[in-house]
């Protein structure tokens, strides 16, 4: 049975009507689905009318989540603002566990490979992985030879099965952050809006910097999961 | 492996191209459902100028019929219009989803 994740961050009414229709909607082939709903989320009656529908079925619903959850499931939606409008909502799915988002940490994770050979800004998420990012400071060209000699041909990307030790591939659209509590130690962070860059948390098996569509594609395969936020 | 793409926002449209192909040229199957604000990304090309070639035909694509009729939109050639039911089929079909909602 697969295990779908719908984070609802968006803050328009309609939209949130309609993540928690897609919700309803995973759970059409018996799948297990979780909500988790940002505190102060418009509660309209038909978003009432769906969260209620779910619950009679047995899926989880609750505002925050939690890491645990997170690593469960197969696919993640997380539904953000549409058409422009998601600068107004850019912060809200921090709301949810607003203590675990402290400003400076948010930002040092995706600052830390400017700072080559440094992990200054790291600490908070990774556990003792010292010398665990051989790339660090390496040419973060894509066509480097340590990019291509990366462990993740195409033939490994073929897909394992999703997995709570594999890592989670988080994908940062224009802004978007990972709240601090689901982002583990061994989780991959790649930027995009542009060229995607991968950043150097959690040990990637590509170097640190730009990547290709190819090479990010690769990423997916490896991960458990990905996460658009 | 089997891509599956939720697409919920017209903006994330290059991104799901993008995406499709890289897996595409891996040898990869990709499937993708359409609803809210992405059915927009999939409309019919509104004049002789505008060019057909974004989709790609070897993608199965689905767009969410309430999303198409609320929205009144035509779609462009190749796009299936379906239910949520479709939407949980690609879920429990793919390896990976990435999901651009």
């Amino acid at each position: 049975m697969k295990r779908a994740l719908f984070v609802v961050a968006a803050r328009r009414p309609a939209r949130v009507e309609e993540a928690l229709r897609a919700a309803l909607g995973a759970s059409l082939r018996g799948g297990a689905v979780t909500v988790w709903l940002a505190a102060a989320r418009a509660r309209t009656p038909l978003a009432h009318r769906a969260l209620g529908v779910l619950q009679t079925f047995g899926h989880a619903v609750s505002e925050g989540g939690s890491r645990a959850a997170l690593d469960e499931a197969d696919a993640v939606e997380v539904w953000t603002e549409a058409g422009g409008e998601r600068e107004a909502e850019s912060d809200a799915h921090l709301e949810a566990e607003p203590d675990a988002h402290p400003e400076a940490e948010s930002d040092a994770h995706l600052e830390a490979e400017s700072d080559a050979g440094s992990e200054r800004g790291t600490d908070a998420y990774l556990e003792s992985d010292s010398g665990a990012h051989p790339e660090a400071g390496a040419d973060a060209h894509p066509d480097s030879p340590s990019r291509n000699a990366a462990p993740a041909s195409p033939a490994d990307a073929e897909a394992a099965p999703p997995s709570p030790r594999l890592p989670t591939l988080h994908l940062l659209r224009g802004g978007a952050r990972v709240p601090a509590a689901l982002l583990g130690a061994r989780d991959w962070l790649v930027t995009l809006g542009g060229a995607p860059r991968l950043h150097r948390h959690g040990a990637p098996p590509l170097p640190p910097g730009p990547l290709s569509f190819d090479e990010l594609h690769r990423l997916v395969g490896l991960a458990a999961r990905v996460v658009t936020w | 492996m089997k891509l599956g793409v939720v697409l919920a926002r017209r903006e994330d449209l290059e991104l799901a191209q993008a995406m499709s192909a890289a897996a595409r040229r891996a040898g990869d199957e990709v499937r993708w459902f359409v609803m809210d604000d992405g059915v927009e990304a999939v409309r019919a090309p509104a004049g002789a100028g505008e060019s057909e070639g974004a989709l790609d035909d070897e993608i199965e694509l689905i767009a969410c019929a309430t999303s198409v009729d609320q929205r009144a939109v035509a779609t462009a050639p190749g796009v299936q219009l379906g239910s949520q039911d479709d939407h949980a089929a690609l879920l429990a079909w793919a390896d990976r989803v990435v999901a651009l909602t």
